[in-house]
């Protein structure tokens, strides 16, 4: 036992062969003739193998970042945009409704100034001032079914809920499990449109409706924001339908 | 406990995940999702919390994964990962308790016939000696006890851990040695070392 007994940590870094040359060469000199360090030595060596013997835990959960079950390049992407794409159109067409369902079931009277202000009564035909005013449960079955077969169309996609208060009965009667209340043609379309997510159709026939009342008649702001809320509807809609489905549905 | 994986398929893994190749990063993870939950676990000590650092930390390592210069992934991972448990240590401030009980609710109970483990010794270990060795490893300060759980546990160089931890080689060296010699004396004490 010629010199000082060797460090913890000359030990230590000897298990894993760390040590520099010249300081090996004098721990290895050092534990040829010394029984205490060689014990140490030895005790290091044992804990370290218990400690390597301890098992991994296994992980709760995976900790993939990516949803797909086949790793695929593009798959998220794609389906979050169509996602959100038919979520807006819902959220548009839904608006859509309820303001053109607020617009017609509101009294002339009850305009406010700016709105009476957009409709000088000498432009306005009494005819169509009188189909205006008297006729709005018409003009809502004319509209709704369309609105919502597209409601109901993006809502199954999106999530979507549909509560347009206040027009509750016909949009109601839109919805293929009760079609009664509205004539079979109708019906029928509602039905058809249902089941093809996003159908393009609801713009075109929003259009026809709209286009058709537009002639002579200048329009209330109701119908304007409807008319505005319909067509970014139909866009966003429509934009869904061309965003390239590379994942298969599962 | 770490899985050796062909270098060559991690590197081309690593280039793909560079490039944007989601599927690619999918593959580093499930790699390392072992090592870095098991990492984690023992610097938090604490089956939740780890996982949520574990996740935080892939996240991180997508985000930046432009930033990898090469050198040693699970390295520069473990980086992440350590610094990810500081962050949800900093908000979450206890101190676990080390009873067996409190053990095998936090890192399960230990596979112990399971054949992937690396056991080179042959050794398997009673249940008690594994909780003896829990036990001692959660008394240890944290830095000594991460220098053991990369190079004992993961199998990492000291250059490996020193980069993990953003210290130098010699750091390492002395953190492993006290580590160790602390366990070793908890062992002794309690008659599990001849």
């Amino acid at each position: 036992m010629q010199s000082r007994h060797l460090t913890a940590e000359q030990l230590s870094a000897r298990l894993d062969g760390q040590l520099s040359e010249s300081e090996q060469r004098t721990v290895e000199a050092h534990l040829a003739s010394c029984a205490a360090c060689q014990r140490e030595l030895e005790e290091l060596r044992q804990t370290v193998a218990l400690i390597r013997a301890v098992p991994a835990a296994v992980p709760p959960r995976s900790f993939r970042l990516f949803e797909t079950g086949a790793p695929s390049r593009t798959a998220s992407r794609p389906w979050a945009l169509t996602a959100w794409l038919r979520a807006m159109g819902g959220a548009a067409a839904t608006l859509m409704v309820v303001v053109w369902a607020a617009d017609a079931m509101l009294p002339a009277a009850q305009l406010s100034p700016a709105a009476s202000a957009l409709q000088p009564s000498t432009t306005v035909s009494p005819t169509t001032e009188r189909s205006l005013r008297s006729e709005p449960a018409a003009e809502k079955l004319q509209v709704q079914p369309s609105a919502a077969a597209a409601l109901q169309s993006t809502a199954d996609n999106a999530g979507v809920g549909v509560a347009p208060s206040g027009a509750g009965a016909p949009a109601g009667a839109g919805l293929p499990t009760q079609p009664e209340g509205l004539d079979a043609e109708q019906g029928a379309r509602a039905v058809r449109t249902t089941p093809e997510p996003a159908t393009p159709e609801p713009s075109t026939s929003d259009r026809a409706a709209f286009g058709g009342r537009r002639e002579g008649v200048p329009l209330r702001p109701g119908q304007v924001g409807a008319i505005a809320l319909g067509l970014l509807a139909a866009v966003l809609l429509a934009a869904s339908l061309f965003i390239p489905r590379r994942v298969p549905r599962r | 406990m770490s899985q050796p994986i062909a270098l060559l398929d991690e590197e081309r893994w690593l280039r793909a995940a560079r490039d944007g190749d989601q599927g690619a990063f999918q593959r580093l993870v499930e790699c390392y999702e072992v090592a870095a939950f098991n990492v984690a676990l023992q610097t938090l000590r604490n089956r939740d919390e780890a996982a949520d650092a574990t996740q935080d930390a892939f996240l991180s390592a997508y985000r930046a994964i432009k930033q990898f210069r090469g050198g040693s992934f699970r390295a520069w991972l473990m980086r992440i990962v350590v610094n990810a448990c500081i962050n949800i240590r900093r908000w979450e401030k206890r101190r676990p308790t080390a009873s067996l009980d409190a053990l095998v609710e936090q890192f399960g109970e230990a596979p112990w016939a399971d054949a992937s483990n690396n056991d080179p010794e042959g050794i398997t270990l009673s249940r008690e000696r594994y909780a003896l060795i829990q036990i001692a490893l959660s008394a240890l300060p944290d830095e000594q006890r991460l220098a053991i759980v990369l190079v004992d546990g993961q199998g990492f160089s000291y250059e490996e851990a020193a980069q993990a931890l953003g210290c130098a080689v010699g750091t390492v060296r002395s953190r492993l040695a006290r580590g160790r010699v602390q366990v070793r004396d908890h062992l002794i004490k309690h008659g599990n070392l001849r």
